[in-house]
């Protein structure tokens, strides 16, 4: 990101936290399928991993994971989204579905995810110059308010298709 | 920075029996969205004790622009401890140890345009206390009764599976 590029906190955290028996390997890879499918998964552009932690421990494997993936949507603006994962105590557990075992974990699972509006991002104007002032302020503000708008509905997706992984409520 | 104005710290509702968990979200939902309150669900957290027996923590926080000036915030958190499904007449509902709680707050000064410079934000302790105070009280009373009013929507609304 450029030095003089404004970020501006759209999602600051939207949190799930759940305990019980899940598949992460299967979690890691419906995200990282959301991520490709919205534009955010390039591997060799826009997206990094840029925290990969796991720790074995008495009460079982401990894993830290951060993602995050920029769109680009304009010569001006692109959306920035970062997820993080955290595992705690994670065992093997097997579960029966329809007459077969399989593998799965057990533990307690925590998904973050943040989502920030880039404004600004290839440095065009000066962080505090006046004419950005007035493009950002009066020009191009119901603009920037449509595309927070949308970003946040970007982020609520992916945070609702977590819940729906979890089989967790949905209202 | 802007500033926290606590209006109401913590109430809660707390009901013991079976609910409607999903039309209950829907009601907390629809009466903030019907009151011009921009929501999202926070946190989410669910702890399954066995497979069909799970403790579940839901933050709704919601935000409504008064003016330029003022914000007004109504937090909402939803404990059900022992959650599990049940069969009344047919339908599936839920039952466990509810909890939900309200708070409110005002930010002020929304857009910091008072915080760039120390004299500013004297000018604005002064416009705070002695010209904009009228205004700011009826502000912080209307989002007392906003969240009063939510708070009885509730707690009627639980009265009312009671009956």
């Amino acid at each position: 990101m450029h030095k003089d590029a404004d970020r501006i906190s759209v999602v600051p955290g939207f949190k799930i936290d759940y305990k019980g028996v899940f598949d992460l390997s299967d979690l890691y890879k419906k995200t990282k399928a959301w991520f490709n499918y919205e534009g955010y998964g390039d591997e060799n552009s826009n997206f990094i991993e840029t925290k990969y932690i796991e720790r074995i421990k008495p009460i079982g494997k401990q894993i830290e994971i951060k993602w995050y993936g920029e769109k680009i949507i304009n010569d001006y603006i692109s959306y920035f989204i970062t997820v993080e994962y955290t595992g705690i105590g994670l065992k093997d557990a097997e579960v029966t579905f329809e007459g077969r075992k399989i593998k799965m974990n057990s533990g307690q699972a925590i998904i973050t995810i943040k989502a920030d509006l880039i404004l600004n991002r290839q440095g065009k104007w000066e962080k505090d110059s006046i004419i950005k002032k007035l493009h950002d302020r009066r020009l191009f503000k119901s603009n920037i308010e449509d595309y927070r708008e949308d970003l946040f509905n970007k982020a609520n997706s992916l945070h609702t298709e977590i819940k729906a992984y979890f089989n967790l409520h949905q209202f | 920075m802007p500033e926290k104005d606590w209006i109401i710290k913590k109430i809660s509702v707390s009901y013991d029996g079976v609910f409607d968990l999903n039309s209950l979200i829907k009601l907390i939902k629809g009466w903030l969205s019907k009151n011009y309150y921009f929501m999202y669900e926070k946190n989410y957290g669910d702890v399954q004790k066995d497979k069909n027996l799970s403790d579940i923590k839901i933050d709704i926080d919601s935000e409504r622009e008064v003016d330029d000036y003022n914000r007004a915030h109504i937090d909402v958190k939803i404990k059900i401890k022992d959650l599990h499904n049940v069969n009344v007449n047919n339908k599936k509902l839920q039952k466990g140890q509810l909890k939900v709680e309200f708070e409110s707050f005002l930010k002020k000064d929304i857009h910091s345009e008072w915080e760039v410079k120390p004299w500013l934000k004297i000018l604005r302790a002064i416009y705070d206390r002695f010209l904009y105070n009228d205004k700011q009280k009826v502000i912080e009373e209307d989002l007392k009764a906003e969240t009063y009013a939510i708070y009885s929507e509730v707690k009627s609304y639980l009265n009312l599976l009671n009956r």
